[in-house]
């Protein structure tokens, strides 16, 4: 292809069509790329919950509490309803360390802001009457958000197109070159792109993709599974799940593995993190099992499927007879620090990577602002340096 | 010249199963029995019935229909009936006794008797519409006696009118003759048959089209395509290409004796036009009975206990048993009847795996029997006592998956097909399923073939890990596949003439 693009961007997951929308807003010729269609990797495969209440201290912390901001307004901007609703969560403590933790947190910053509060069982009940408490300590509960995620995907890619994106879909993305003068090649199978800027947002595959650059990225990446049921007619309130604190210490301990640059221990190791609701059309999204075996696979595990749904009849009994629609897989981008890649890489000063997210959903519409003011040499209003991706490369 | 007519106690017209076990009950209570059926087989409807019958298992649900007509015909003549087939019987003439006359190839024979039980079924109905009297037109109990007894393919794609049970176990035994049925046509807004029945047809992707109806046939010599039209849209009729058209439009009861013989006849719609008044006992003609689809359309099992009931009072009205005797006996038949003839009402269900199957533990029955209907033999086969119905005979089956072992007896067993076998092991990577499949092309271990849900949906190729077919599966295979724990639980049978 002749002509220069002002930015390619590389990933029509929600962050590259979140990014690519921003970019047009503010006029730059904008080419987004994905090896699939809309939406293949796992950002149409994830359960649409706005999660603030993880954040980690710092700029993380701003970024959500204002990504959070953000999203709440978005369907206006967009023009396109994507169900975003505030919702109660409930998350049940089942050991004294949860609920020492949970404690914890009712003293911590997020606390008012999110409405974090300890129930007893029975008033929880009063929040989801068919949740069956016996097995729970207390109720963690906060107040939140969720999306439908295909439609939050379906309004920025709307919006994007109508703002002069031009979209290239079965476009993969094979490698760069740098032109110096301030010029990228990419390099696709159909051809080469020439751009600007541009911004690399793809996800699990984000390492892979950049491997042959020179540049140190100790990313790995975890893999999700999750479920759908048939429509309900109106049944649950909340979001409810388990208090995942086995979840963080797995994290801990593989990124302390990646940094180490072993072999991680954790192969074959697994988690649930327990999240049931219901949505707008009345289908249970049922997530999440969490596995961080590296290779990449297409099926779902048995494992994953049988906790998964036993957990919920274990805090659901009724909904023995629910139908399961369809079951799927989806690698998600994992850093060591649990800290996101959101920069410039290192000797390529016109690569932007914005990936490894923990909550990427919340993070997306002030991630898609970050970029975009780095495309457009403006000013941030925050600064990024936490978050560079040659940080690993430096210690 | 002396009379050289034959005399019996009990004459029975019809040796379906209504009739023969009037024949074994009579027999039984020591009546000197003849059984006159027009066929040169005794059976009558079962006759033509390649499928695995549902109903009580104390009926011999679970067989097939043939199967199922020799076992009575043995047990008929181990209790001393006579047989006369080849003959029909044209007329009745005189009542105490009855002499029945007897079209044979050699001219006419009569026989008289006492008493006299008419088991002679029902006849199908047809429906005129421009263009019926094409060849290829033809009801489904004329496709049955082509296809099931002269092994003759009369057309390669049906179109089937009607969607009541025979109309679904046709197209179904037409599948297994690898005849393709382009559609299942019905004017009611539901299935009138059971929902198991059209579950096998939508597994082979069978549109089932509710709700719509047959306007006409074209073709010059015979027929080319069929005009479909749905009831609910105003849009024009849609032109279907087959070379057959089958009519499964409901069956009547067949009278005409009863009404030779001056007997009361009643209009029942539920039960297929007019029926003898009086139920087996044929108000007006004192020896005279009727049992089976003769009077009122219904199935085996309750063609059976009729029969027997009615064998039960011709015994009595010739004083073989006592009035208590007759008490006695007819009441467990009648409590029988009571449990059959439930009502079955239709049922709307699309199946998926539930949550708790997903969650199970490592071996799992699944069910797919979300009908009350009256059928049990997924219960007497189970050998643990895992699989519990009790009665009425129309609560759907309930399993004890503690106590299931892997058998498969009940996915061979179902008439309607609808249990699988789910296993998996928690760290897996393939789950098995295991189907009931029959029927050609024949399956074997290794060949990978073409995964269907149960909506006909072609999910990819699995390898079969299994194929077992004892003999008490009676030309049933019990397939199981390995497939990805994604794909196993919605895995309900296999492409034909996919395989390889
Ligand atoms: C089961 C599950 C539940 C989850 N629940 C939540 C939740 O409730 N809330 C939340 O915030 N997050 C959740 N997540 C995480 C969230 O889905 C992801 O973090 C998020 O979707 C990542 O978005 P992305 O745009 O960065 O990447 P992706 O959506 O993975 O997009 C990357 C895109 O890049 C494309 N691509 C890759 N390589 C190339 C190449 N070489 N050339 C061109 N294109 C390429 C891919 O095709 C893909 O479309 C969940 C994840 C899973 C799996
Ligand atoms: C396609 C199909 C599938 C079926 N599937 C099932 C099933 O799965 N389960 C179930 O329970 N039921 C099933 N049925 C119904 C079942 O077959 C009938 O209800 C049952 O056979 C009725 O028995 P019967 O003895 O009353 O009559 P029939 O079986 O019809 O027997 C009547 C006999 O009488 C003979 N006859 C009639 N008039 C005369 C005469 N004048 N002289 C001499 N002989 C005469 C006929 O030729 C016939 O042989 C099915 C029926 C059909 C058509």
């Amino acid at each position: 292809m002749k002509e220069t693009w002002d930015v390619v961007v590389v990933g029509a997951g929600m962050v590259g069509l979140a990014v690519a929308y921003e970019l047009s807003r503010r006029n730059l010729r904008v080419a987004l790329l994905d090896k699939g269609g809309l939406g293949q990797g796992a950002s149409a495969a994830n359960c649409g919950l706005v999660l603030a209440s993880d954040a980690e201290p710092g700029l993380s912390r701003d970024l959500t509490l204002e990504g959070f901001r953000l999203l709440s307004t978005l369907s206006a901007r967009l023009g396109y309803d994507f169900e975003f609703e505030q919702k109660t969560f409930l998350q049940a403590l089942i050991s004294e360390t949860e609920l020492a933790e949970a404690e914890e947190m009712l003293n911590g910053p997020l606390s008012k802001p999110l409405h974090f509060r300890l129930l007893t069982p029975e008033e929880s009940r009063r929040y989801e009457p068919y949740l069956d408490t016996k097995d729970a300590l207390a109720v963690f509960h906060s107040l939140q958000a969720v999306v439908n995620p295909l439609q939050l995907l379906f309004a920025y890619y709307r919006a994007a197109r109508r703002q002069g994106v031009t979209w290239f879909p079965k476009t993969e993305v094979r490698g760069f070159s740098d032109y110096g003068n301030a010029q990228v090649a990419v390099q696709t199978e159909r051809g080469e792109f020439k751009a600007r800027k541009v911004i690399v947002a793809a996800g699990a595959w984000s390492a892979k993709l950049l491997s042959p650059l020179p540049v140190e990225l100790p990313m790995a990446f975890i893999q999700g599974e999750a479920m759908v049921t048939e429509a309900l007619p109106s049944l649950l309130s909340c979001c409810t799940g388990l208090f995942t604190s086995d979840r963080i210490d797995l994290e801990k301990a593989l990124g302390a593995d990646l940094l180490a640059g072993k072999q991680s221990g954790l192969e074959e190791t697994s988690c649930l993190e327990l999240d049931v609701r219901q949505m707008q059309g009345g289908n249970l999204l049922i997530g999440q099992k969490t596995d961080y075996n590296s290779a990449y696979r297409d099926t779902v595990s048995w494992n994953g499927m049988g906790l998964m749904a036993g957990q919920v009849l274990r805090w659901f009994p009724t909904l023995r007879a629910v139908r399961v629609l369809r079951t799927w897989v989806s690698p998600v981008a994992f850093t060591p620090d649990h800290q996101p890649l959101l920069g410039p890489l290192p000797h390529f000063e016109n690569i932007f990577l914005a990936t490894g997210f923990k909550s990427t959903i919340v993070l997306t519409p002030i991630v898609a602002e970050l970029a975009a003011d780095w495309a457009c040499d403006a000013n941030m209003p925050y600064d990024l340096g936490e978050f560079r991706p040659a940080r690993f490369g430096e210690e | 010249m002396g009379d050289r007519t034959a005399k019996v106690d009990v004459a029975i017209v019809g040796a379906g199963p209504a009739g023969l076990w009037a024949g074994i009950s009579a027999s039984g209570a020591g009546a000197v029995v003849s059984v006159i059926d027009e066929n040169l087989r005794p059976g009558g409807q079962l006759v033509k019935q390649i499928h695995k019958f549902f109903g009580s298992a104390q009926h011999h649900a679970g067989q097939r229909g043939m199967a199922i007509a020799s076992g009575l015909y043995h047990q008929a003549e181990a209790a001393g009936c006579r047989f006369s087939l080849n003959r029909r019987v044209y007329g009745v003439y005189g009542r105490g006794p009855f002499r029945l006359a007897m079209a044979t190839e050699g001219g006419t024979e009569y026989l008289d008797a006492r008493s006299l039980i008419l088991a002679t079924g029902a006849s199908e109905n047809a429906l005129a519409f421009p263009g019926w009297t094409l060849p290829g037109v033809m009801t489904a109990g004329a496709i049955q006696t082509l296809v099931n007894l002269q092994r003759v393919v009369p057309g390669h794609r049906v179109l089937m009118i009607g969607a009541g049970n025979v109309g679904l176990i046709v197209s179904y035994q037409l599948l297994l003759a690898g005849i393709s049925v382009a559609a299942v046509v019905d004017s009611k807004p539901d299935v009138g048959g059971y929902w198991v029945h059209a579950a096998k047809l939508a597994k082979a992707g069978v549109p089932l089209l509710t709700g719509h109806t047959i306007l006409g046939v074209r073709g010059e010599e015979r027929v080319r395509s069929a005009l479909v039209k749905d009831l609910r849209s105003p849009r024009q009729p849609v032109e279907i290409a087959v070379d057959t058209v089958c009519l499964a439009v409901g069956m009547t009861p067949s009278v005409r004796l009863v009404s030779l013989l001056g007997g009361h006849l009643v209009f029942e719609g539920g039960k297929g036009g007019f029926v003898p008044a009086g139920g087996e006992t044929v108000s007006g003609i004192p020896g005279l009975f009727a049992a089976g689809d003769a009077s009122g359309v219904a199935e085996a099992s309750i063609a059976m206990e009729e029969g027997k009931m009615a064998g039960i009072c011709a015994s009595r009205y010739l004083g073989l048993i006592s009035e208590k005797e007759e008490q006695e006996k007819s009441r467990g038949i009648r409590e029988t009847l009571a449990e059959l003839r439930q009502p079955v009402r239709p049922v709307r269900e699309e199946f998926s795996p539930s949550l708790s199957l997903f969650s199970s533990p490592v071996r799992r029955v699944i069910m797919e029997c979300p009908q009350e209907i009256p059928c049990n033999p997924c219960e007497k086969n189970c050998p643990r006592g895992a699989i519990k119905i009790g009665r009425p005979i129309t609560n759907r089956p309930q399993v004890d998956h503690a106590l299931c072992s892997g058998c498969g007896n009940c996915v061979a067993v179902c008439p309607g097909m609808a249990c699988y076998l789910l296993e998996y092991d928690r760290g897996g990577e393939k789950a098995k399923l295991s189907f009931a499949y029959e029927g050609w092309p024949l399956v074997h271990r290794g060949d990978w073939v073409m995964a269907v849900a149960g909506d006909g949906r072609k999910l990819g190729r699995v390898q079969v890990e299994k194929v077992k077919s004892l003999k008490a599966y009676s030309a049933t295979s019990v397939v199981t596949v390995a497939a990805g724990p994604e794909l196993a639980p919605y895995i309900r049978g296999m492409a034909r003439g996919e395989n390889g």
